[in-house]
């Protein structure tokens, strides 16, 4: 006999079983369906995130998986300039493997099923309505049947794709990434998230050093898809820990716990997220910040959306693409802030480290707080923008951007 | 001919298959598989952070 749940999961990384846990816990029947043996492993992730981003997901901190507080971020420019930023909201640092395992945990206890080990293969289409899934078990592709199947199956996507939402991605819109979990790290403040930008170095994206707790950190990098080889982002790992001035210095005895690999979807989300019977959230629905490439705020705010959009459909006994479209309404509104982020960067990524060292310069510390802090935030922008202005060079880019933005938000 | 993976080196992060045009690299436990659409564009090999894709011939 074909099963039957009012949903099904693909996926049990923190979107899919933060949706579960919603569902399940609005009534619903779940089945979560991973692909992998084990949740949480391999982690893809340095695993930062904002106090805000767990409480907009409506997650309460717990110790058992909080790795590191953080209070501020450290930003080099290519020069070696250091930016010292306290933000008005700190983070965590997160250990993703008990994170991932205790979300999934709780969507169990609200009582959600989750089978490992089982691939989704496919999607079940009846006259062009998702209808279900199928799996691929020992003893053959099975069918599971579903009200609403929720698609958050990472960056591959391949659910998505079979129901016709999702195209491939465009090498230039994914960040190809590289990571060593190191022991022996020595960082001046271990409260700080370290970032390091060298368009020579690092075209296309950045360099991280994530402090975790006991001497540990996430040190690691992305670039475009665009200005990849193959290999090049774990050589440039390597050779940055080696050579690069700074961060040999800070990493350049530590030693090896793990490797990370990933890509991170930067072109913004898919432009359709549901259709009858079918929601799409997180990696797979690219649900991601476009400037830091962070997915875990976004990516779980948007699949708690779904979790209640899902509950609501079975509840209502229809779940067409009239009902589930209250989702995508929903968390479009969520994630607008990220509109001026991508034109962020953008214009970031149309500088060369000429421009970045004046741009650092001209942000100093003191700027920088008052943007990020609020106070004073309006003044100190204005004198950026003007200073920048000033600039015949892409800098002044930025400047007339932070000027509308001003001008916009009334900031 | 054609494109061939390295599994011992392939730690199966889907990056290859996000990006194929051709839609024609899946991840079979774990490791990419290619279809008949392959065009050896070698894009899926471009993108590796580990370098485990290669075309052969
Ligand atoms: C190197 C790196 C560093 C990062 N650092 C950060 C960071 O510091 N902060 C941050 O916020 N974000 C970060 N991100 C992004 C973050 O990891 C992702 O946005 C987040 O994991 C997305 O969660 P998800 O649940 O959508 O997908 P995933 O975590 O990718 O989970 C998808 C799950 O679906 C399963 N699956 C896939 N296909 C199938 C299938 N066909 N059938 C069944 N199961 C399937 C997979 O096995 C996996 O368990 C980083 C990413 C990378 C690559
Ligand atoms: S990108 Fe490389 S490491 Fe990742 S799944 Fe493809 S072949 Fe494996
Ligand atoms: S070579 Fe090109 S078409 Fe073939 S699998 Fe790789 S990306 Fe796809």
């Amino acid at each position: 006999m074909t099963e039957r749940y009012d949903v099904v999961v693909v996926g049990a990384g923190p979107c899919g079983s933060r949706a579960a846990l919603e569902a399940a816990e609005r009534g619903c029947d779940v089945l979560v369906l991973e692909k992998g043996a084990e949740i949480g492993v391999p982690k893809q992730c340095a695993e930062g995130i904002s106090h805000q981003g767990l409480e907009d997901a409506g997650i309460e901190p717990r110790d058992e998986w909080i790795s590191q507080e953080i209070e501020s971020f450290t930003i080099f420019a290519p020069n070696g300039e250091e930016l010292h930023v306290i933000p008005p909201d700190g983070g965590y640092v997160l250990e993703r493997k008990l994170f991932d395992k205790w979300l999934a945990a709780e969507a169990a206890k609200a009582g959600a099923e989750i089978r490992v080990n089982s691939p989704v293969i496919d999607v079940v289409k009846e006259e062009g309505r998702v209808k279900g899934v199928v799996v691929d078990t020992p003893s053959g592709p099975e069918v599971v049947e579903a009200e609403v199947v929720i698609a958050a199956d990472g960056i591959e996507s391949r659910v998505a794709r079979a129901a016709g939402l999702a195209e491939p991605l465009d090498p230039d819109d994914m960040c190809t990434c590289a990571q060593y979990e190191m022991v022996g790290v020595d960082l001046e403040d271990e409260h700080s998230l370290y970032f390091f930008v060298d368009l020579e170095w690092f075209p296309g994206g950045y360099f991280w050093i994530f402090p975790k707790s006991g001497g540990r950190a996430n040190v690691g990098l992305g670039i475009r898809g665009t200005e990849s080889d193959p290999g090049r982002a774990k050589e440039i790992l390597d050779r940055a820990i080696e050579e690069h001035p700074v961060i040999s210095e800070l990493v350049g005895e530590a030693k090896v716990l793990e490797l990370n690999v990933g890509g991170v979807p930067v072109s913004g989300p898919i432009e359709r997220t549901y259709d009858d019977g079918i929601m799409v959230v997180g990696d797979a629905a690219r649900q991601v910040n476009p400037l830091t490439g962070g997915g875990l705020h976004s990516g779980m705010v948007c699949a708690r959306i779904a979790g209640e959009v899902a509950a609501e459909a079975v509840e209502e006994g229809d779940a067409s693409a009239s009902v589930l479209k209250r989702y995508e309404k929903e968390w479009r509104k969520e994630l607008k802030r990220y509109d001026f982020l991508k034109e962020v960067c953008e214009t970031l990524r149309k500088m060369d480290n000429e421009a970045l060292n004046r741009l650092a310069e001209a942000l100093d510390d003191e700027t920088l707080m008052a943007i990020v802090s609020g106070k004073g935030r309006k003044k100190a922008l204005m004198r950026l923008a003007k200073e920048l202005k000033s600039d015949p060079s892409s800098v002044s880019k930025f400047g007339s951007l932070l000027i509308k933005y001003v001008m916009k938000t009334g900031w | 001919m054609g494109m061939t993976v390295d599994e011992t080196r392939c730690l199966g992060c889907a990056a290859c298959a996000a990006i194929c045009p051709e839609d024609a690299l899946t991840l079979v436990r774990g490791t990419p598989e290619f279809s008949e659409d392959c065009t050896e564009c070698s894009w899926c090999a471009k993108v590796c952070p580990v370098g485990a894709i290669k075309r052969e011939g």
